[in-house]
């Protein structure tokens, strides 16, 4: 097995576990049961030879939608945020995982493999690791801030990210 | 559609939105929180992306010009030509094979990392029908890691393959144009001189061989001897026309009559080429093609690369044969025209043969081909036997002007049936002048 499907494997399970384990300590043990099948579902989805490409590419985009919104329902359900932030970094890593799969499933030849597969794990766990630094100092660390301030940084926040989205727009 | 990179960003975008706007809108911090794996992950994505790639690439065919059903080896090189450190961490090559080629081993798309100087190597067999190939450009996309920002390159690398149609062996057959050429070759010219058959008696000059000498004739007569003349055989000029109009076409299971038609026309010009005649390809129906005439090896691989390139055309000019230009044509020359014949033909292949070309029409037969294609009923038999006695009356109408007619069942071999139908009359009939 290559250190990326083992990846996406662990990713799925982290991900699953994460929200499960966070729902269930709040005793919602419903809500763990729907992400078990999700988590499930996508996992199968994923390994499932007879499910066409564009039905894998929404679930995909499914998947990771519904565990982002797992974990902000969660947050507003005052479900532990360090498990729901577990559950979104396994989503993340995870959504990326079959993404890279999909890209190496639509050619007919790898080159290099494993120097492939070592580039893209080794900045995966960059980006999950930093993500999840960010993330929980953002969970940690409270400002107060006076809501004019918070939209300002809401509305440089949008364009920032707008600006991300377009960008290779304007280099091609 | 949308492209896959443009897909990602955008999910991750609107998930991001939509957790910042919630976040603001029930200020609750620990939304924000959640976006930030994300917005992480985009921003490595676009630190990593690559810089706009210098990349070259090379096509090398093992052959650029094969015969049909030959495989040729493609090799394709991509060298990134980046300063050190512009390497590439995804770079994904897709080579789209020209309609008509079929891919038999190796592959045609691949996904790599190269590092600046580097170089990475496609190698595939392809084989396909006859035709005129020239390769797209190789469609090659750098992205980051994360396929997130991605690059897309259409690279020129010029290669240009050409399949030329299979080229059966032909026996000779006999053709006796009116006007031949100064040089020797295979056709009688109805002169006497030096050759093989038999032409005919007269008296005896100074300086003719003595072997020549009719000896029995001139025991005959006392008073002077008499010697055999023979028949000069020369080379001459032969017009090959193709039909390449598409209401002529008929495409089944089985293949294409056109196909039949190009096959016939190739092993006929290797046939007069070798005997050393003189030999032109007009090509009728998209436009007028034409090879002009010429001898040898190189007219023959001019004419089996026009014939390779040869495609059915439904121009509405070209409809009938009223536009095929004779001027093309040395005066009294041999025309082989080969098509499945319309009842329109009928009256320009009088024409030709009333301005004195010697003409030989090579008839791939439509109805036997369409016919062994169809599920027998009776109503297909009826048909047939209408379509059959309407084509026979065609051929028979240009028979009787003197247009030598081959109707070739294409399941049968060419050769057999051009040896039934052209065969050279006994050396009886042609001495009485039943030759012609």
């Amino acid at each position: 097995m290559s250190w990326m499907r083992r990846l996406g494997a662990i990713s799925f399970a982290l991900a699953t576990a994460g929200m499960a384990i966070g729902y269930v300590l709040s005793g919602r043990s419903g809500g763990a049961v729907i992400f078990v099948l999700l988590g499930g579902g996508w996992w199968m989805g994923e390994r499932w030879r007879a499910v066409p490409p564009s039905v894998r590419r929404w679930l995909r985009a499914a998947g990771l939608v519904s565990f982002v919104g797992g974990a902000v329902n969660g947050l507003w359900l005052e479900v532990g945020a360090g498990w729901m932030l577990l559950g979104v970094l396994g989503a993340l890593a995870a959504w990326d995982a079959t993404n890279f799969a999909a890209r190496l499933r639509a050619v007919d030849q790898v080159i290099h493999r494993e120097a492939l597969e070592r580039a893209h794990l080794r900045q995966l766990l960059l980006a999950e690791g930093i993500g999840g630094l960010f993330g929980a100092a953002g969970l940690l660390i409270r400002l107060d801030l006076r809501f004019s301030i918070a939209l300002l940084l809401g509305l440089l926040g949008f364009v920032g990210v707008s600006r991300l989205i377009r960008l290779d727009a304007f280099r091609n | 559609m949308m492209k896959p990179n443009v897909r990602q960003r955008r999910l991750l975008s609107l998930l991001i939105y939509l957790l910042v706007i919630a976040g603001l809108a029930l200020l609750e911090g620990a939304f924000l929180a959640l976006v930030l794996p994300l917005v992480v992950y985009l921003v490595l994505g676009l630190l990593t992306s690559p810089a706009p790639p210098q990349l070259t690439a090379t096509r090398t065919l093992s052959a650029e010009r094969v015969f049909e059903h030959a495989s040729v080896s493609i090799t394709l090189t991509l060298v990134n030509e980046g300063a050190k450190g512009a390497d590439l961490a995804e770079v994904q090559i897709a080579e789209r094979l020209p309609e008509g080629l079929t891919l038999v081993e190796g592959e045609t798309s691949a996904l790599a990392t190269l590092p600046a100087g580097e170089r990475i190597t496609l190698s595939y067999t392809i084989t396909g029908e006859r035709g005129d190939f020239s390769f797209p450009p190789v469609a090659v996309t750098v992205s980051d890691s994360f396929g997130l920002y991605r690059q897309a390159r259409q690279i020129a690398t010029p290669a240009h393959l050409v399949i030329l149609p299979k080229v059966w062996r032909l026996r000779k057959i006999a053709i006796r144009p009116l006007s031949t050429h100064g040089h020797a070759g295979h056709i009688p010219s109805g002169r006497a001189g030096t050759g093989v058959d038999f032409f005919g008696v007269r008296e005896y000059r100074m300086g003719d061989p003595l072997r020549h000498i009719n000896w029995r004739l001139t025991a005959r007569h006392d008073d002077r001897p008499y010697t055999n003349e023979f028949e000069q055989q020369r080379v001459t000029d032969i017009g090959l026309i193709l039909d390449a109009r598409r209401q002529n076409e008929i495409r089944t299971v089985g293949g294409s009559l056109f196909e039949h038609a190009v096959q016939a026309t190739a092993a006929l010009a290797d046939l007069f080429l070798s005997d050393g005649n003189r030999v032109g390809l007009l090509i009728y129906g998209r436009a007028l093609e034409r090879t002009f005439p010429g001898y040898g090896k190189h007219q023959r691989e001019r004419i089996l690369r026009a014939l390779a390139r040869a495609k059915l055309g439904d121009s509405i000019v070209f409809e009938s044969l009223s536009y095929l230009p004779t001027r093309f044509f040395p005066a009294q020359s041999q025309i082989v025209f080969v098509s499945p014949l319309h009842p329109g033909d009928q009256s320009v292949l009088v024409k030709l043969r009333a301005r004195g070309y010697q003409v030989i029409v090579i008839s791939p037969d439509p109805v036997t081909f369409e016919a062994q294609h169809l599920t027998p009923s009776p109503s297909v038999e009826l048909a047939q036997r209408i379509v059959r006695v309407e084509r026979d009356l065609l051929l028979r109408k240009l028979r009787r002007v003197g247009v030598q007619v081959v109707d070739w069942p294409v399941h049968r071999s060419l050769d057999r049936v051009m040896q039934a139908s052209l065969r050279r009359p006994p050396q009886v009939l042609r001495v009485l002048g039943g030759a012609r």
